[in-house]
């Protein structure tokens, strides 16, 4: 049991992470990122083919780099279409149909699965250990550029008041792009912390997808904290279900969590009023 | 000749004629559900136009839907009782889809469709969950209840038209006025006095009654239901590109691009499913982007 408890919250930190990510690109872009779970995998599958060619460090470094290409070019197809919410929510499921379609085609169907950390420290899988630390130095470091840097000042800026931001001399589409740059980065960490404790195949990146999804729903828009109270929430239900219900139980948490809060309090547990209906 | 509205389906006559004329042409029952199904597939498109895309509620777990709406007449069809086992399937696949009304009651725009995308990952747990209901991964087998594959052929023919008939009657009723209000204004159109609300109950049971008539053909031919229409691809994928086409709102054109979009998907899945996804992506693309200009 102490280890379900143990798993949950690592895994409730990894959620926290890749929630904090499409959280960033809803609050200070505007956009809905539905190819968030294709960015997620896409770390993955680049990185299990440079662990072959690559020692493990510098393969880790040059799949979030690539990572983060391909995130730039996402992020300009996305920008285009943001003043519409509705293409910009079609043309991101076509960019995750896109990756997923590529990652068939040059991985095929089959399952991966990656290890980057065998052993133990301090008496818990080294796979563990490294998705904590991951997890918890990406969010120290998204709380010290938020805090304490101009850019994060920026991103607070155009994420409250875009126009009024432009006024003032902000580059909007440079914060975004930096915002959606960040966004990336959280998802490869994610996804290098994450992808190791389960198999891989292309289709996973959805099940991602509605794991953030639930999360930014359930913690309330904009709400760091939500988030983290709500991945954990999340994680620790998932767990327990898959331990006594069974597999299938715990992907019907997401959506059953989801439904709850529409109908209980539909700005999410910690919304700060953001309205959503 | 524009300002009637019944204008547009006279556009239905010629594919109706090709498809009443295939079985007295073709004699392969495999060619003729093959039409049969992409038929089929074009009524949920248009209905999805109708009531989704006019409404400017898009609802992303549209194959939860449909998927549901199928189960729920596999299901029902296990009673022997073709009087019990007709409004069984009404019930079931009404319990089932009520589940996506909560999120069009609560949410707007947007964050509606996020919500609704959810709805659809949702169903194969559930079929895992409850084999014995589902058939777990791989399905359930529907009980045939058509003698001749000719009668099918025409009553799967008859239930569209029906379809398109309906739609025009709302379309030109108050309820049709009030969904483009909503899509235009929700709040002036509560504030108008129309109790939104209930048109979007109303609504969303008359897309359910329709999608469960209209499954009930589709498993008929098929002849099983599994978690797999449930995926994106290709209703609602193929769903959002038809109704970009055209205009729209514009049931009928959407009707004749899911059709073609049907029988695209069957060339791809034949000659090119390694490219299949990358090949409808770009399309998906292009056509937003080409509507947009």
């Amino acid at each position: 049991m102490i280890e379900i408890f143990l798993f949950s919250i690592i895994t409730g930190l990894v959620y926290m992470l890749m929630a904090t990510g499409f959280n960033i690109v809803l609050g200070v872009s505007k956009m809905v990122n539905l190819a968030y779970g294709a960015q997620i995998i896409i770390t993955a599958y680049i990185m299990s083919t440079l662990l072959d060619i690559l020692p493990m460090p510098l393969a880790i470094i040059s799949s979030i780099a690539l990572s983060l290409a391909i995130g730039g070019a996402i992020w300009q197809s996305l920008w285009i279409f943001r003043r519409d919410l509705i293409l910009s929510i079609v043309v991101s499921i076509a960019i995750a149909l896109f990756i997923e379609g590529v990652i068939l085609k040059i991985y095929g169907a089959r399952l991966l699965s990656i290890t980057i950390a065998g052993g133990e420290v301090l008496g818990i899988s080294s796979q563990w250990f490294l998705a904590a630390v991951a997890s918890i130095a990406s969010m120290a470091l998204f709380y010290i550029i938020m805090t304490y840097t101009m850019l994060g000042k920026r991103m607070a800026a155009v994420a409250e008041n875009e126009d009024l931001a432009r006024y003032m001399g902000i580059n909007v589409r440079l914060t975004s792009m930096a915002s959606f740059l960040i966004a990336t980065l959280f998802a490869s960490i994610a996804s290098i912390a994450i992808t190791p404790l389960y198999a891989i195949y292309p289709h996973i990146g959805w099940y991602y997808l509605t794991i953030v999804l639930a999360v930014v729903v359930i913690g309330g828009l904009g709400s760091i904290a939500g988030s983290l109270a709500s991945s954990m929430i999340l994680s620790l239900t998932q767990s327990v279900a898959a331990y006594y219900i069974g597999s299938p139980a715990k992907d019907l948490i997401p959506l059953a969590i989801l439904i709850s809060v529409l109908v209980a309090k539909p700005e999410g547990i910690f919304g700060r009023g953001v309205r959503w209906a | 000749m524009k300002s009637n509205p019944y204008w547009d389906l006279y556009i239905l006559a010629p594919p109706l004629a090709v498809m009443i004329i295939t079985p007295l042409i073709i004699g392969s029952i495999y060619l003729q559900s093959l039409m049969i199904l992409s038929y089929l597939f074009g009524v949920i498109v248009a209905i999805y136009d109708f009531f989704y895309i006019r409404s400017g509620y898009i609802n992303l777990g549209y194959t939860y839907m449909v998927a549901s709406a199928a189960f729920a007449v596999a299901i029902a069809m296990r009673i022997h009782s073709m009087s019990l086992s007709i409004p069984a399937s009404l019930l079931i696949s009404l319990a089932m889809c009520s589940a996506i009304l909560i999120p069009m009651l609560r949410l707007r725009g947007p964050f509606y469709s996020v919500a609704t995308l959810l709805y659809p990952f949702a169903l194969a747990p559930i079929a895992r969950l409850f084999p014995d209901v589902f058939g777990g991964d791989a399905g359930i087998y529907v009980r045939p209840i058509f003698s001749d594959f000719t009668s099918l052929y025409y009553s799967s023919i008859a239930l569209g038209v029906l379809t398109f008939a309906v739609v025009s009657i709302i379309m030109s009723s108050r309820v049709g006025v009030i969904l483009t209000m909503i899509r235009d204004d929700e709040i002036l159109a509560e504030s108008s006095g129309v109790r939104v609300d209930r048109i979007k109950i109303l609504s969303h049971i008359l897309v359910t009654i329709m999608i469960t008539a209209i499954m009930f053909f589709y498993t008929q031919v098929v002849g099983a239901v599994s978690v797999e229409l449930a995926d994106p691809i290709p209703i609602l994928i193929y769903a959002l590109m038809a109704t970009a086409i055209y205009k729209p709102g514009s049931s009928v054109y959407s009707f004749i691009a899911g059709i073609a979009l049907w029988w695209l998907d069957g060339l791809l899945r034949a000659y090119l499913y390694d490219l299949r996804l990358i090949i409808i992506s770009i399309l998906l693309i292009s056509i937003y982007i080409l509507r947009r200009g």
